[in-house]
């Protein structure tokens, strides 16, 4: 869910975690911890690599919280910079996005290591997405397409998705974040919506 | 999980977003955002400290290097101008509530030339307590309050080595002092407050209630009372790993309130 805070409360605890405020910063890591963890998975397909961003992205946060001078935009701001953890970790761990290319109808989706007549895989699948997956065949399915359909895309173009439809920001958000217009990131997606939807049948 | 967009670009994106909300849960695990917190804060003053110090992590072992020839030189030069060793000023005093022993595994702190606290707050002065344990992936954090009880004003050094010791009197971790330690004037009835951190116990079956102790720079330690919240969570962390050693850290104490 979404944290929806009230924007003098929102203000009041950024202004006090800037100054020193740890039960303030408490607050706002119990706020968007979980928004920049979905966002870190989606960059770098890994449960622990991506709670391990966002560990990495609280230090950095804590130091430049005096020189947020919108809190109303903290949340793009947090989720940009745990994105950028995620790709910064999954390259120094020479982690690649990882790819599974079949399955067997009905079968489990195999786990790294236990790859067996099920599936054949190019790259193990992000353990993450299966010890959590859905329990129905269908979406089973439909995740591990969405998973290749991912390993496919570079880094960036991952921040890019991870940005719009996991924290669900909007086109000048995700330009302010990422150092480009809302127009690019709109062009930017368009290409990427007309890949995906490609890849993924969802014609 | 969905996060729809508010500026539609495609009639894709609803579905594509529902597909991705989904998929990103999975990168979603509990935490403890104040553990996070805590941990987050102490970790940068002791950067900042360091960089102050040393400037950056590469020139830092230079540096400490260095220092410590440094600090040899001096305390050779001390040695010789004293006509002998250089001994504490003060003895140390007995602790307030928790036993702490006066031998043990850990560094016992000792007095320096220069340690003297002006207006020092006599240890029975100081009535130390646990008010809380919180728990987080591995760690223990403790709210510990001082109260001055003395009657007038003196002072506590911030920083102090700390210790988590069981209730029969035992180490169980310790740690040495983390920075340069300032003065912080206690009113009389005011409180100073910090939290301790440790991590990672391994060692024999601790006695419960565990509590923590504070080694100053002077020599003196100071105990703080167990929390005597009933069920409270203790302050004796899991082990993570036997071949590692406990952690235990303290921020600076400051002024309750």
């Amino acid at each position: 869910m979404q944290a929806v805070i009230d924007p003098d409360a929102l203000r009041r605890m950024v202004a006090s975690a800037a100054t020193g405020d740890e039960v303030a910063f408490a607050r706002i890591v119990a706020t968007y911890h979980d928004d920049m963890a979905r966002v870190s998975f989606v960059v770098c397909g890994d449960v622990q690599l991506a709670q391990e961003a966002v560990q990495a992205a609280w230090p950095k946060v804590w130091g430049k919280l005096d020189t947020v001078r919108d809190p109303a935009r903290i949340r793009p701001w947090l989720v940009s910079v745990a994105a950028n953890e995620a790709k910064q970790l999954a390259r120094s761990r020479n982690r690649r996005w990882m790819r599974e290319v079949a399955i067997d109808g009905d079968g489990p989706i195999a786990a790294p290591g236990s790859m067996s007549t099920s599936a054949v895989t190019a790259h193990a699948l992000p353990s993450a997405a299966v010890a959590r997956s859905s329990s129905d065949p269908g979406d089973r399915a439909g995740e591990l397409d969405l998973a290749n359909a991912l390993a496919d895309l570079s880094p960036d173009d991952r921040i890019l998705i991870a940005l719009r439809y996991a924290a669900g920001l909007t086109s000048d958000e995700i330009g302010r974040a990422i150092g480009m217009t809302g127009g690019g990131v709109r062009a930017r997606l368009t290409r990427l919506l007309n890949r995906l939807r490609e890849e993924l049948h969802d014609d | 999980m969905t996060r729809q967009p508010s500026d539609p670009i495609d009639p894709y994106e609803s579905r594509l977003a529902r597909r991705v909300g989904s998929f990103s849960e999975q990168g979603v695990q509990p935490i403890d955002p104040v553990a996070i917190a805590a941990s987050v804060a102490l970790g940068a003053r002791r950067r900042t400290l360091a960089g102050r110090l040393f400037g950056s992590t590469r020139a830092a072992g230079r540096f400490a290097a260095i220092g410590v020839g440094a600090l040899l030189l001096v305390t050779l030069g001390a040695v010789i101008g004293a006509g002998g060793i250089v001994r504490p000023s003060q003895t140390p005093e007995p602790t307030l509530g928790a036993a702490v022993p006066s031998t043990g595994p850990g560094p016992t702190p000792t007095a320096v030339p220069g340690s003297d606290l002006a207006n020092a707050c006599a240890i029975g002065d100081l009535d130390a307590h646990i008010t809380r344990w919180e728990g987080a992936a591995g760690h223990r954090i403790a709210t510990v309050e001082v109260q001055n009880v003395g009657g007038t004003s003196c002072a506590i050094w911030t920083l102090a080595a700390p210790r988590l010791v069981d209730d029969a009197g035992r180490i169980l971790i310790d740690s040495p002092m983390a920075g340069t330690p300032a003065s912080l004037t206690l009113a009389p009835n005011a409180v100073a407050t910090t939290l301790v951190d440790d991590a990672n116990y391994c060692g024999p079956a601790a006695v419960e209630p565990a509590t923590v102790a504070f080694a100053f720079i002077d020599g003196r330690v100071l105990g703080a009372r167990p929390d005597p919240t009933p069920g409270s969570l203790g302050g004796v962390p899991p082990c993570n790993g036997a071949g590692q050693a406990g952690e235990i850290q303290m921020q600076p104490f400051k002024l309750a309130g």
